[in-house]
């Protein structure tokens, strides 16, 4: 009887053992990196999984994980979230120790993960994403300056341009269209995106010296955590006839891993609301990215990666022309270097190179019909060719943390421009926009973290940037010279600027923070450089001027956070004081007709912005909640004693929505309110009526059997009413898309 | 693996239309065809001169090249002056601006330099050249007939001559632009001194489009020649309106239409 019950035991063991050798407990402990304390109640997140779990008072967690490696995504309000990769089961990641840095400044900090993107701003919609743009749309205070349906140019608290910093994991891409059409954001497609980091202001020094705020577009990389992976996706979307599908995947062996994508799309005319498509609308574009990885050791990781960009036949009916070609291809080298020492943290070193070619025509337009530049045709090219590298090296003492950002780069630009006339006795006109104008930027930036007492934070940005610049063509410098009556056209430009920001934290669950800088930006090339540069924004065509002085701001902003177990919400209050503040005065050297127009760009005004958003969430279930975001900004003029242009109206959203297991859905508001404050003097501004507009949205796993488990099917609604509007910020006041019906399907491995 | 790799560049290479410049643009800048012509060969010796032009001569400032070789070789040093001259009959008119001589270019053995073709308004005649030359030990004197053609770079108005001088080519940029007054009495061209010019640049583009140019207008610098400056902010048709204002008479207006700047 004891041998029978010692067999049936024996038989069991198996059994037994099988789950508990597919799941590893994974321990983990997460501190403030400044002062060593617990952090409880910490976010856990397994990405990719959509599992985790919360740390305890003491700061501990535990995950019970299958045998492999994991990335898991740690976040607590006021603190910079943190990634990290763990194995589970083969080496024992007891007491795993997660520091997690104080943030101390306000970073909307945009995470996509395979299925929906989070956002550490509470309020910000899980929708579904045709493009890196719905991900930066969400964010309270970031709008977009739209001139088609393709490629909109971000604008942060009213701010766009030369004053927002957009970079590429830190790189500078320099777009090579004269007006704009090709910002840097189009050429990151949301496959590649890993996170989107937005400050606003000038509070992050770190990334550039800028006024209005950065972005950086962080891409994905090699993942070392599994040995396959392949994920696909097909989407229709009815308002453009938008059709696009999507491959990426990689695989790890060792210490080798590579990851590649691969997306096309291709849209039609759109239908704005109500109404018939709008011809000349479409576009086509496909992306590609590779990346390779090779770690050597546990302190040393290299990355070789390309990133290509190809868009086509990119309509732009409210414009003069379309982009007949964009093309960018974006190469770097990264190395990595994590000492596990306690006085360096980790130590990246880029070095990248990157071309961008854009063809714009206007041989399928009417020329006859147009008011400005009537009856010709005017192709023009653009490229621009950068270069340069980026070190940055984070330093630990105690309570302090020390990053030290070395920037330096170079971009040559070029661009030009044909006119030919219908008419027969008119010669061919050419003319040069940009005669290869050569910007080298060097840049030291010094971040200090510091606790100063418990519950109260200090950082200190301070930046430095020298910036040679000239132009290198000889007739382009003869025009300029001739222009300005000046003997040569080099500058040399040298900024500093510093950025303060306190944080206190008050009780386990507000935050109080408040932030000060004194920051400047450099001109832009073509604020420098340009020639006979169209502005769409007041229809003059633009000198570039080389006696520009960078811009100054004087800026403040206080923020304050609440976060408990129901309510997250987080409200901000801003003021920007800009001087030199670069803008366009009529140019009394050039005379035309009504329609040919021309301005140089001066530091003729001051101008001051004020504004605010707030966001919040609450959750009247585990599986139910409301989340409400506003921004507004109001900006003046104060030389003019005018409103700014382009500076989008008091608008905002609102979301309800249900998460269950297997599927979720939201019912979405998005409105803005009539801009009435616009500028005259100097653009001849518009005002804009208010919109309100309805989307429904949802998303299931349709089963758990061998294939549909791996499915997930996303459908929705935008614009259900159908709604006829355009946004302040739509350069001709270009509508917005109509009714637009949407399927997804996504297949993963 | 192999595979692999093929998979990749032909993914990495053939995801886009291409487009070249040649089918989106037409070249810039186009390669000017060749349109010299030869003038004239002096043989002195074992000096040759050969009196080029890189366009027919025309009325107003016109570019003349002397290409000037010792038994074969380039010479490097040498003087060459040319004095252009209209005649009919047994009168004969002198430019204005007198002997022009012409300076040593960056290519070997070549002198170049403009000379003034101008004309008694309304009046037929021959043309003349006269070349005066030191060079290769050898130095002497030979009067050419050359052909001259009409152009716009000469207007007549009031009784006075307004020459266009330079620049002879107009290119995008900064131009130094030089006007040459004088009034023909007898056989002898007198400059007016005394007229103040002021400037229109305009490029017409059509459908009742143009623009203009930023500028300086001229003043007076010596023996008639009123210099300044206009900078041609694009390549393409232009055309410049002088207004010329002299003590006690109603304001001249004359049209320098129809050229190119490159």
């Amino acid at each position: 009887m004891r041998l029978v019950r010692n067999l049936w035991i024996w038989c069991l063991l198996p059994v037994c053992i099988g789950p508990a050798q597919a799941q590893n407990i994974v321990h983990g402990h997460v501190v403030d990196a400044l002062t060593g304390t617990a952090i409880g109640s910490a976010s856990v997140m397994v990405l990719d999984r959509g599992t985790g779990t919360t740390t305890d008072g003491n700061g501990h967690f535990e995950l019970a994980l299958p045998e492999g490696e994991y990335e898991l995504r740690i976040s607590f309000v006021g603190y910079t979230p943190a990634e990290f990769t763990v194995s589970a089961g083969s080496v024992s990641q007891d007491h795993l120790r997660i520091p997690l840095m104080p943030a101390v400044i306000a970073v909307d900090e945009v995470v996509v993960q395979s299925s929906s993107p989070r956002i550490n701003d509470p309020a910000t919609a899980s929708h579904h994403l045709k493009a890196t743009e719905d991900l930066l749309d969400r964010v309270p205070g970031t709008d977009f300056v739209q001139r088609a349906n393709f490629a909109w140019e971000p604008v942060i608290r009213g701010l766009s341009g030369g004053q927002v910093g957009l970079v590429i994991d830190g790189i500078k891409v320099v777009g090579a269209c004269v007006d704009k059409m090709d910002p840097s954001s189009s050429y990151v497609e949301v496959e590649n995106l890993k996170k989107l980091e937005l400050t606003k202001g000038g509070f992050d020094l770190t990334q550039a010296s800028q006024i209005g705020g950065t972005i950086n577009l962080v891409t994905r990389k090699p993942r070392f955590d599994r040995p396959l992976y392949a994920d696909a996706e097909v989407n229709y979307s009815s308002a453009a006839k938008l059709r696009q599908g999507r491959v990426s995947g990689g695989g790890s062996h060792k210490n080798t891993s590579v990851r590649g994508s691969f997306s096309y799309k291709e849209a039609g005319d759109f239908s704005p609301g109500g109404q018939n498509p709008i011809p000349g609308s479409g576009f086509k574009k496909n992306n590609y990215k590779l990346d390779l990885s090779q770690r050597v050791g546990r302190q040393h990781e290299f990355t070789a990666s390309f990133l290509g960009d190809n868009a086509w036949e990119v309509g732009y009916p409210v414009l003069l022309m379309d982009a007949a070609l964009a093309k960018a291809k974006i190469y770097s080298l990264t190395y990595v270097w994590t000492p596990g020492l306690h006085w360096i943290s980790r130590w990246e070193t880029k070095l990248y190179t990157n071309r961008v070619d854009h063809w714009m025509s206007d041989f399928d337009r009417n020329v006859w019909e147009r008011p400005v530049m009537r009856a010709m045709h005017m192709p023009m090219f653009g490229k621009t060719r950068t270069t340069g590298g980026l070190s940055t090296l984070e330093l630990a003492h105690g309570v302090h943390r020390l990053k030290v950002t070395l920037d330096a780069y170079q971009t040559k630009s070029f661009g030009d421009m044909w006119m030919f006339s219908v008419f027969e006795n008119i010669p061919d006109m050419y003319l040069l926009n940009l005669g290869d104008v050569r910007v080298r930027h060097g840049a030291i930036a010094l971040d200090l973290t510091s606790r100063l007492r418990p519950g109260l934070t200090a950082r200190i940005g301070v930046r430095l940037d020298h910036s040679p610049r000239d132009v290198l063509r000889d007739e382009a410098v003869a025009v300029l010279q001739g222009r300005w009556n000046i003997s040569t056209l080099a500058r040399s430009y040298t900024l500093a600027g510093a950025s303060f920001s306190l944080t206190r934290s008050i009780g386990s669950e507000n935050l109080l923070r408040l932030s000060l800088a004194n920051v400047g930006r450099l001109p832009t090339h073509v604020e420098n450089y340009g020639h006979y540069v169209y502005n769409y924004v007041d229809g003059y065509f633009y000198t570039g001027n080389p006696a520009l002085k960078p811009e100054r701001s004087t800026q403040a902003e206080l923020g304050f956070e609440r976060w408990t177990s129901r309510l997250a919400l987080r409200a901000s209050v801003f003021g920007n004081y800009i001087q030199h503040y670069i803008a366009g005065e009529n140019d009394g050297s050039l005379s035309g007709n009504m329609t040919l127009r021309f301005r140089t760009y001066q530091n003729a005004s001051a101008v001051l912005l004020l504004g605010g958003e707030l966001s919040a969430v609450i959750d009247f279930r585990k599986w139910f909640e409301w989340t409400a975001t506003a921004s507004y900004t109001r900006g003046q003029n104060l030389e003019l004693d005018e409103p700014m242009y382009l500076i989008p109206p008091l608008s905002g959203g609102s979301s309800l929505r249900v998460m269950r297991d297997r599927w979720s859905s939201e019912l979405e508001i998005r409105m803005a309110m009539p801009q009435n404050r616009v500028a005259q003097k100097l653009a001849d501004e518009d005002v804009t009526d208010g919109y309100f507009v309805v989307n429904v949205r949802g998303r299931m796993q349709p089963g758990s059997g061998a294939v549909s488990r791996h499915m997930e099917i996303s459908a929705g609604v935008n614009n259900i009413f159908d709604v006829y509007y355009h946004k302040h910020l739509s350069y001709g006041n270009l509508p917005s898309l109509g009714r637009d019906l949407y399927l997804t399907v996504t297949y993963s491995l | 693996m192999i595979r692999i790799l093929l998979v990749i560049v032909c993914f990495l290479t053939g995801c886009a239309p291409s487009i070249t410049d040649t089918d989106f643009f037409r070249e810039h800048p186009t390669d000017p065809e060749d349109t010299s012509v030869a003038l004239a060969v002096i043989r002195d010796g074992r000096l040759s001169i050969n009196l080029m032009a890189p366009d027919s001569l025309r009325m107003g400032a016109s570019i003349l090249w002397v290409e000037a070789a010792v038994d074969g070789v380039p010479v490097s040093d040498g003087d060459f002056r040319v004095l252009s001259k209209w005649a009919a009959g047994a009168r004969t008119v002198s430019s204005p601006l007198g002997t022009v001589k012409l300076v040593r270019t960056d290519r070997p053995g070549r002198f170049e330099g403009a000379p003034l073709f101008i004309a008694p308004h309304g009046e037929e005649g021959d043309w003349q050249l006269q070349i005066t030359y030191t060079a290769g030990g050898e130095s002497g004197e030979a009067v050419l007939p050359v052909e001259i053609q009409s152009s716009i770079w000469v207007q007549y108005t009031d009784g006075y001559y307004v020459s266009w001088v330079r620049p002879v080519h107009p290119v995008t940029g900064l131009d130094v632009i030089e006007f040459a007054l004088h009034r023909l009495v007898d056989e002898q061209f007198l400059p007016l001194e005394d007229a103040r010019i002021d400037l229109f640049p305009w490029m017409d583009m059509g459908a009742g489009q143009g623009h203009s140019t930023p500028y300086e207008a001229p003043v007076h610098v010596h023996h008639g020649r009123y210099r300044g400056s206009v900078n041609f902010i694009m390549s393409g048709g232009w055309e410049v309106t002088v207004f010329i204002q002299r003590a006690g008479t109603v304001q001249d207006t004359v049209y320098f239409k129809g050229f190119t700047v490159s």
